[in-house]
């Protein structure tokens, strides 16, 4: 064969793969992700609102913000810190579409951290999207990495120095928006992403803050609340109402560490008036472990290799042959801030905070997911944003 | 600190279209079917990278 054809044909092939696979990460990049705001919508701002350091950036995040007719108190929620753990984002969607405050205010950020929900994580062969069926079609939302993606937050240092700590962290951790709080005006991505959110909820007088994970069974801090000295009580008491009386597995409670900084529990009630909660779930499909990483384990939370592990007592969380579907996964989250929000109003009256439209763990599980997200396609213009 | 790492990324990306220009260089160069194709794979992240894709 002619060198030169040959060489012209070993290049159309490799342009079509570099086309196949760039439309592919452009089409994931570019996918906006319908939010369909409950009717008792107040207004929606836009971080940078808050402070100029995100301005312009891919994680300049719309902020929701449900006024409730009777004073009380402020809670913040935040999903989409680590994107590769979706019930972040759908915990905290279920209260943008969903809620009726009757007393106090409610601020939502479905995702705090864009840029890490742009890209999948490198070599893991992750799934781009993830689907859930509604009432009216399927929902799409993006599946993403842990990390802010190197094409907004680029070098890495050689050590990651903690600001204001001067804690050493680990050099990626930079791009880790839950190792980058309270974050600085002038940083990285991350850190400025951090930054505005603490002048957010500075500003908004933030009574509560919880912060939506997930982790892996693997994992020490699992199925619990970690939560800042500032509400120990709270979580103390929520955790044993909802072992006792809602949940099949117990939700533990932790302290926040005082000597480990950079996240969302530490630095946000220490430098800010507001008890800093932030909750974890169980998520087979961020084990090493696993099997085949594909949408499926995604959502059904189904692995027989972790399964495996679990009868070899390797893991801090049960696992059985029905899983960890994301159902449950997030019922468990959207129930745990209610029963927070619930023992705080008793501890605090001053700050009551009441909710209505959210739905309870058990009716989640009855009616899945999809009940509880609107079609954009039906819903008034004004109430429709996109994340 | 952001001037520096917005300095660091411009080079970065230079450098990208440096080892992008070298692979195309010995794509051209080679008489090796199997080094060309190689080479076209190679090829591929750096064309990725420069066009912000990945």
């Amino acid at each position: 064969m002619n060198i030169r054809l040959a060489k012209l044909t070993i290049l159309f092939f490799a342009g079509v793969c570099a086309a196949i696979a760039g439309s592919l990460f452009k089409e994931h990049m570019e996918y906006k992700e319908a939010v369909v705001a409950s009717p008792f919508l107040s207004e929606v701002k836009k971080l940078s609102d808050y402070s100029d350091a995100v301005r312009g950036t891919v994680n300049d995040a719309n902020v929701y913000i449900f006024n409730g007719p009777a004073p009380g108190g402020t809670v913040v929620l935040l999903g989409g810190t680590h994107p590769e753990e979706p019930v972040a984002n759908l915990s905290a969607q279920i209260f943008t579409e969903n809620v009726r405050p009757v007393q106090g205010r409610v601020i939502v950020i479905n995702r705090i951290n864009t840029s890490a929900s742009m890209a999948t994580r490198m070599g893991e062969a992750y799934p781009r999207f993830y689907h859930i069926s509604t009432p009216w079609g399927v929902k799409k939302w993006r599946y993403g990495d842990r990390l802010a993606t190197p094409l907004h937050s680029w070098p890495d240092p050689e050590v990651y120095v903690h600001y204001p700590s001067g804690q050493n962290l680990a050099y990626m951790d930079i791009r880790n928006a839950n190792r980058t709080w309270p974050g600085r005006p002038d940083g990285l991505l991350c850190e400025r992403t951090c930054y505005a959110l603490m002048e957010l909820i500075r500003k908004e007088k933030a009574d509560i803050v919880m912060d939506f994970h997930e982790a892996e069974l693997e994992y020490a801090v699992e199925n619990t609340i970690v939560v800042h000295e500032k509400g120990q009580s709270v979580a103390a008491m929520a955790s044993m109402m909802l072992t006792s009386q809602t949940f099949d597995v117990p939700i533990g409670m932790e302290f926040s560490p005082k000597a480990l900084h950079g996240l969302s529990h530490r630095e946000i009630g220490d430098h800010s008036d507001a008890a800093s909660y932030l909750v974890e779930v169980a998520e087979p499909m961020l084990d090493r472990i696993r099997g085949i990483t594909d949408e499926e384990l995604l959502m059904s939370g189904k692995d027989r290799f972790v399964m495996k592990a679990g009868e070899y007592k390797l893991l801090y969380s049960p696992i059985d042959e029905n899983g960890w579907p994301v159902e449950k996964r997030t019922a468990r989250h959207v129930t745990t801030l209610m029963t927070i929000l619930q023992v705080n109003n008793m501890l605090s009256p001053e700050k009551t905070i009441i909710l209505e439209g959210i739905p309870d763990y058990r009716q989640i599980l009855h009616d899945g997911l999809g009940a509880f997200f609107h079609n954009p396609g039906e819903a008034p213009r004004e109430r429709v944003f996109f994340d | 600190m952001l001037m520096i790492h917005s300095v660091v990324m411009i080079l970065y990306y230079l450098i990208a279209a440096f080892f992008l220009l070298a692979i195309v260089r010995n794509f051209i160069a080679t008489r090796d079917i199997q080094e060309a194709f190689l080479y076209a794979v190679v090829m591929i992240p750096f064309v990725l990278r420069l066009l912000r894709l990945k």
